[in-house]
């Protein structure tokens, strides 16, 4: 009876509880890129291989037709001209790489995204065909089962203020917010949040998104709403060609090869996130829920950190009556012994949180054993401002030159300038590792327990295991 | 009665700006000049390499290739005949006003402050 029951888990006969909805909203032809329809159809297919039946699995595309998608070929204006970013060589072949070009056509059809002549689209991406659907979904979700929505599309930016009603402009203003173009129109996170309200509080409704701007998006969490994102809310996100985007490529590779990327012994959706984030184009940066409700929570654990510092105030002005004190260096020395005993990577964190750090957290821990994180994180900005200071003095250097000097040595300058650009984003994106770090850190120490309530919830939300051994 | 409140936010919230939107009229922006071995064309990328970025296919009375150069970051004025979204569309070349700092920041034109800040209507 047991080797029957293990050989239904391996063969995947207990299907995936849940419910999947994938979005490409596309706006129009033209913007509709390739690289979405690939996005819809690897995560179709790593849905299926993660345990989903087809049926469900609901999929609203573009204007409802896949022929609405802009190939980049056969364009109004001739040719094919946009494979040409010149991106790194990407992590993942491209999933259309078994579709020669000249049998373009091929790709635009139900049959190659889905790899089934029975499953078809469930419409055009539009709100109404939201609402109906997610009016549909509260009716059949028990309790319990997930909904997970992946979102591949443009992303914009609207500065949230009447003004652009009114035809008016107004500066982005930190109250910009992320809005998800759909065939057409837009989806506001007023209305998503609408959207979502139908979803019964039992279920957890899990989204995956890669599009411009993604991580405003996390504005909607709350203890059964995630939001995982490739990149923040401030940037445009950025993709290899007109058929390839690593993020979403990455993902369905990850919930393929059911892969376990914080080896914390569960194979979860925050693995494939993670997974999909470390190879993808270093112009973006993930953020998830939790980076949210961290960030959200972390101005009331400053105000216990700041007790902290008064603490430490209080140190110094002891330390020179301890035995052995006896000068100023010593003295120094001593307060410098306790501030690193009190730092993030040494202060004991308690025992009982240590768990809920991430794999991601521990890697960075233990490859930081023996580096203060402070004194890493002081290195790594010091070098930053020395490299922002040089590329600053080249840049006024070469507004100094002639028209004809610019022409001689554009190239040369180009590399040059291109380098450093890449050093500096490197070490911003440490000193924000290292950043994201210690704020997990502090709120792991000082959280009430109402708090760690609330991220274990969104934490179980981000993760969702979807392979039970 | 949840469906009911779900269609009356939607049916009433505001208009949202969709993609980067640049409007008929005549910009000045920073960009990468290229020619397309396989249409031959003159393109002026902009946003290049994010998922906003725009191609916009040059057009103009005279001979672009003896006025342009092959993979060069420029900054030129062109005029926009109708309102293009991000991926692609045409433009008149007007003129190339010079060089793009390669030491400084690419701009990006992302929303409609950005774009207002350097395109303005012909009509």
């Amino acid at each position: 009876m047991l080797i029957i029951l293990c050989l239904l888990i391996c063969f995947k006969a207990f299907p995936q509880d849940g419910k999947v909805v994938l979005i490409n909203g596309g706006n129009e032809k033209n913007s509709n890129n390739l690289r979405y329809l690939e996005n819809i159809r690897s995560m179709f297919s790593g849905f299926v291989d993660s345990g989903y039946v087809e049926d469900d699995i609901s999929v609203l595309y573009g204007s409802g037709d896949f022929k609405d998608t802009n190939t980049g070929y056969g364009n109004p204006y001739g040719g094919s001209d946009f494979d040409i970013y010149g991106s790194p060589t990407p992590q993942v072949q491209s999933s259309n790489s078994e579709v020669p070009v000249e049998n373009l056509d091929i790709r635009l059809t139900s049959e190659y995204v889905f790899s089934n002549k029975e499953k078809k689209l469930n419409g055009a991406a539009k709100k109404k065909n939201l609402i109906s659907i997610f009016d549909k979904l509260s009716k059949e979700l028990s309790k319990g089962e997930d909904l997970t929505l992946f979102i591949t599309d443009h992303g914009s930016q609207e500065s949230n203020s009447f003004s652009n009603s009114m035809g008016g402009f107004s500066a982005p203003s930190p109250n910009s917010e992320t809005v998800v173009n759909l065939w057409g129109e837009t989806l506001t996170i007023d209305e998503f949040n609408s959207l979502i309200s139908v979803i019964p509080e039992t279920s957890n409704v899990r989204i995956i998104t890669n599009i411009c701007f993604g991580g405003g998006l996390t504005k909607l969490t709350s203890s059964n709403v995630c939001v995982m994102a490739n990149q923040v809310d401030e940037k445009p996100s950025s993709s290899e060609s007109i058929d390839l985007d690593l993020y979403a490529q990455n993902f369905a590779t990850a919930m393929k090869l059911k892969k376990d990327f914080d080896k914390d012994g569960k194979v979860t959706y925050f693995d494939a996130h993670q997974y999909a984030t470390s190879l993808d184009n270093k112009n973006n940066r993930g953020k998830t829920s939790l980076d949210f409700f961290i960030e959200q929570n972390l101005r009331k654990i400053n105000q216990k950190k700041g007790l902290g510092l008064v603490l430490n105030e209080s140190i110094f002005k002891c330390v020179n009556v301890l035995p052995g004190v006896t000068t100023l260096e010593d003295a120094i020395d001593s307060f410098e012994e306790i501030s690193t005993f009190l730092s993030p990577t040494s202060i004991g964190i308690p025992k009982n949180r240590m768990k809920y750090l991430n794999g991601r957290i521990n890697k960075q821990l233990a490859a930081l054993e023996g580096h203060p994180l402070k004194q890493k994180e002081e290195i790594l900005r010091e070098q930053t401002e020395l490299l922002k200071k040089n590329l600053a003095k080249s840049a006024k250097e070469w507004s100094q030159l002639s028209e004809t000097q610019k022409k001689i040595l554009e190239k040369k300058s180009l590399l040059e300038a291109q380098e450093l650009k890449n050093q500096i984003t490197k070490f911003e994106a440490e000193l924000l590792d290292i950043k994201a770090l210690n704020q997990e850190i502090d709120f792991l120490k000082f959280a009430s327990e109402e708090q760690m309530n609330e991220y274990k919830k969104i934490k179980n939300c981000m993760e969702g295991e979807y392979v039970h051994e | 009665m949840n469906k009911v409140i779900v269609l009356a936010s939607l049916i009433f919230s505001l208009n949202a700006l969709a993609l980067t939107e640049f409007p008929k009229g005549i910009c000045k922006l920073d960009g990468f000049i290229f020619k397309s071995k396989e249409s031959k064309s003159w393109i002026f990328d902009v946003n290049r390499g994010t998922n906003a970025s725009t191609s916009f296919y040059l057009r103009n009375d005279g001979d672009l290739d003896g006025l342009l150069e092959e993979g060069q970051f420029r900054k030129v004025i062109i005029k926009i005949p109708q309102t293009t979204y991000s991926s692609y569309g045409e433009a008149s070349l007007v003129n190339v006003v010079g060089h793009v700092n390669p030491y400084e920041e690419t701009k990006l034109y992302l929303n409609s402050y950005d774009v207002k800040a350097v395109c303005q209507d012909y009509d």
